[in-house]
């Protein structure tokens, strides 16, 4: 793999660059890529350090390999990174000190904001899960009646959707769903047997079970030999770095054929502390940037502005460019930026064992990054129309042997007898856990602190205001109790169900608070991510989502940020930008 | 870096500083001149009320230590600092168990039944507890303080909330408690106020 470090080239500031772009993450690393294969010259700036893969990444290591066993020194995440809910032990690097980002919230509503101020974002560790929006996600509310349609259809979005996987390369079956569209992937990651046996359960209660469609290199295609990724080999490290770029990550995959093209300019350590505004025009000039570490101030210019910082970042960059054209933050004259802030929910599911698998000799089950997945099963049609809540949610989950035998904490006992259970146990788990949709409502929305607390770089921080309503806890509870009907149907035993709902943020899908709307007077961008009130700056990460249906959202934060490269481009050749 | 810096006229500024739980107080610490590591401790004496400004805000006085690592100058205490409240981050971990101490009136009351059976949300309303407390310090006098070469005009104190001790958890619980009863949706001035003087107990 690549290492983007010895490319780097100094940023100028004398000179304007054709496209800047905040982040490096999922859409900042596609704008890049995007933008240079189209000629143009941009800088991508990141707020953290550069990486090295061969240095940071700690694929194929082993917890024992770790003097704390895998765990980490006893008090570090309390101490730095408290908020930091999926960091281990082998990646925390990946993952911003709580210590230097604050953030507040407003009593009794707490919000876990999961950060990577790093090169490459948290596409260093995400999930991988690449699922497509629907007419039913993006028409929800001509479906339901809620809030507003997105001002795009599937229609316009299924060839930046196809472009997106194909690049990227996502392994998975063709379904057959309409709810869930179907893409070009890659051969899926086969279904274990305790898999198979949650897919006959489901299939009996009338609904359907997939496998997961995940970004990974099952085989490989021409473009990604050329880019150096390799096939998967299943060795579980997802999450710790990936070297051999099997996993779709900006570091692997977009950086890397930008910087080929000779066009993009590379600056890490760059906090962007607000957009500068050219005060005749009112259009975007440029950002002014602190370096992290060594504090310097700079400004950089640009023609155009791309904002890509990950969804709460980005609006918080806009909330903090305010001037005298653009006094509630730039591109704020609806009022809306800030508001229609959503985060799935989980928590809710049902776990157990599968007593025809208990006792099996172990097998490695761990290296298999994806598992099932149960799409939306309520509020399709008529006939599924559920009374108590609108929108729907699907499970995760699965049947795998992990590397660690975390069922011995919740098996009573000691001794010999104890050791038996926990083995006869460990290689039987089977689990189903939510992923539900959040009504996006105004009232649910970040701003900027306005008790004057800032960052370790004195950048005013957000507070943030969310909290659920009864639609998420009534839908919370059908998805508790049908979790719990699948394991039951699939003959599991010792069934727990957990009925808690995950705290905002915890599921790290937070998006909306720059939605896009055909109207200026409600929404802060067009149907091509593009600001109504400042026409050269354009937010492409999940900032722009009007709802958050109930699939993973990076898919579609990169078919858009595909498709708003394209509308830029031909907005330039017009002369309109 | 920071403290690499030459002595000039226009100290940079140190916006933040992060400090962890020790017993009463917190402790936190900054780079230094010649890049040596300073110890900086807030302890608290006592809690009350400033009024004024948009709303009754909680502040902190006592005092503040300052120690550099290896050879440098004596420690020093600055009296008379305060450290008012600005905001809180709320924390989604599991709440610690009430003070055992607590008098009958102000211990908490048992968790009524979610409306309609619902489930709830971790770490929310009676449950919800603070991660952080954003404070700022008063004006602290740089000029004295060579071995710390910054603007400590408008020092911002993270003061962390985490318990490693039984003191530690009952203030994690009373600062917790004061701030749902004195700023939460549903305000509670009395309550508040003998959350406040138990806090001020712990803090003599």
């Amino acid at each position: 793999m690549q290492n983007l470090a010895t490319s780097l080239k100094p940023a100028s500031t004398r000179k304007q660059y054709d496209a800047i772009i905040i982040g490096s993450g999922a859409s900042g690393g596609m704008a890049a890529k995007e933008l240079t294969a189209k000629g143009f010259d941009v800088l991508v700036l990141e707020a953290g350090p550069m990486i090295d893969p061969l240095r940071d990444f700690a694929m194929n290591r082993f917890a024992y390999e770790s003097m704390y066993r895998g765990f980490g020194r006893p008090g570090w995440k309390q101490s730095e990174q408290w908020m930091q809910d999926t960091a281990g032990d082998f990646s925390r690097h990946f993952y911003v000190n709580d210590t230097e980002h604050p953030y507040t919230t407003a009593p009794g509503k707490p919000f876990l904001w999961v950060r990577a101020r790093i090169v490459g974002g948290k596409t260093l560790h995400w999930g991988r899960l690449s699922w497509r929006f629907s007419d039913l996600d993006f028409k929800a509310a001509s479906h339901d009646g809620f809030d507003v349609d997105w001002p795009i259809d599937y229609r316009e979005m299924a060839p930046y959707y196809e472009k997106a996987e194909n690049w990227i390369g996502v392994s998975g079956n063709r379904d057959g769903l309409w709810w869930q569209p179907d893409g070009d992937y890659l051969p899926p990651m086969a279904l274990t047997c305790g898999e198979h046996q949650l897919k006959s359960a489901t299939e009996k209660l009338g609904w359907k079970l997939i496998q997961s469609r995940v970004a990974m290199l099952t085989a490989v295609r021409n473009h990604h030999r050329q880019g150096g990724r390799a096939q998967c080999h299943y060795c579980g490290s997802c999450g710790n770095g990936c070297t051999v770029g099997a996993m779709f990550n900006s570091l692997s995959s977009t950086l890397p054929a930008a910087a080929a093209t000779g066009r993009m300019t590379l600056r890490p350590n760059s906090i962007v502390r607000q957009l500068t505004v050219d005060p005749t025009t009112g259009k975007a000039k440029g950002v002014a940037v602190v370096d992290r570490v060594t504090r310097q101030e700079l400004e950089f210019r640009g023609r155009v502005v791309i904002v890509a910082a990950s969804t709460l970042e980005s609006t918080r960059l806009l909330l903090n460019s305010k001037s005298r054209q653009h006094p509630a933050g730039l591109g704020n004259s609806s009022g809306a930026l800030g508001h229609y802030l959503v985060d799935h929910f989980g928590g809710t599911g049902a776990s157990g064992y599968l007593p025809m698998l208990a006792g099996r000799d172990p097998v490695n089950e761990d290296g298999k990054s994806s598992g099932i997945f149960v799409p939306r099963f309520r509020n399709l049609d008529d006939k599924t129309k559920h009374p108590k809540f609108l929108r729907g949610y699907g499970f995760e989950g699965g049947s795998s042997i992990g590397s660690f035998p975390g069922n011995a904490r919740r098996t009573p006992g000691f001794g010999s007898e104890f050791k038996k259970t926990v083995r006869r146990w460990y290689v039987a788990p089977v689990g189903l856990t939510t992923r539900a949709n959040m009504l996006s409502r105004y009232e649910n929305f970040v701003e900027i602190d306005p008790d004057g607390v800032v960052d370790a770089w004195g950048v005013p921080v957000l507070k943030v205001h969310i909290q659920h309503s009864d639609n998420e806890r009534e839908m919370a509870r059908d998805a508790a109790e049908s979790a719990t009907e699948i394991l039951r149907r699939a003959g599991a035993e010792e069934i727990s169900t957990s009925y808690e709902m995950t705290a905002p943020g915890r599921i790290i899908h937070e998006l909306g608070t720059a939605r896009m709307g055909n109207d200026p007077k409600t929404s802060v961008l067009n149907k091509f991510n593009q600001s109504h009130d400042v026409q050269n700056v354009f937010v492409t990460d999940g900032a722009a989502f009007v709802g958050a249906a109930n699939q993973n959202p990076t898919l579609t934060i990169l078919a858009l940020t595909m498709r708003a490269c394209d509308y830029l481009t031909e907005e330039i050749k017009r002369g309109n930008l | 870096m920071i403290g690499m810096q030459k002595r000039t006229a226009n100290r940079p500024r140190l916006y933040t500083l992060h400090a962890l739980p020790a017993g009463k107080g917190f402790t936190g610490s900054v780079t230094g001149t010649g890049g040596r590591t300073v110890e900086v401790a807030f302890v608290p004496t006592q809690a009350t009320l400033e009024k004024g400004g948009d709303r009754p805000r909680l502040q902190l006085s006592g005092t503040v230590t300052i120690q550099t690592s290896g050879r440098g100058p004596r420690p020093r205490t600055i009296e008379g600092v305060t450290a008012t409240l600005l905001a809180t981050q709320g924390s989604v971990s599991k709440a610690p168990d009430a003070p055992s101490s607590l008098p009958e009136k102000l211990r908490p009351t048992e968790a009524a039944p979610p409306p309609k059976g619902l489930p709830r949300t971790e770490a929310t309303a009676e449950a919800s507890t603070i991660a952080v407390m954003y404070l700022r310090l008063s004006p602290l006098p740089a000029t004295g303080l060579p071995e710390l070469p910054y603007d400590l005009s408008q020092v911002q104190l993270n003061a962390r909330l985490w318990a490693n001790s039984s003191l530690e958890r009952d203030l994690l619980w009373l600062y917790s408690a004061w701030f749902l009863a004195q700023e939460g949706p549903a305000p509670n001035p009395e309550k508040a106020a003998g959350y406040l003087a138990e806090i001020n107990r712990r803090l003599a």
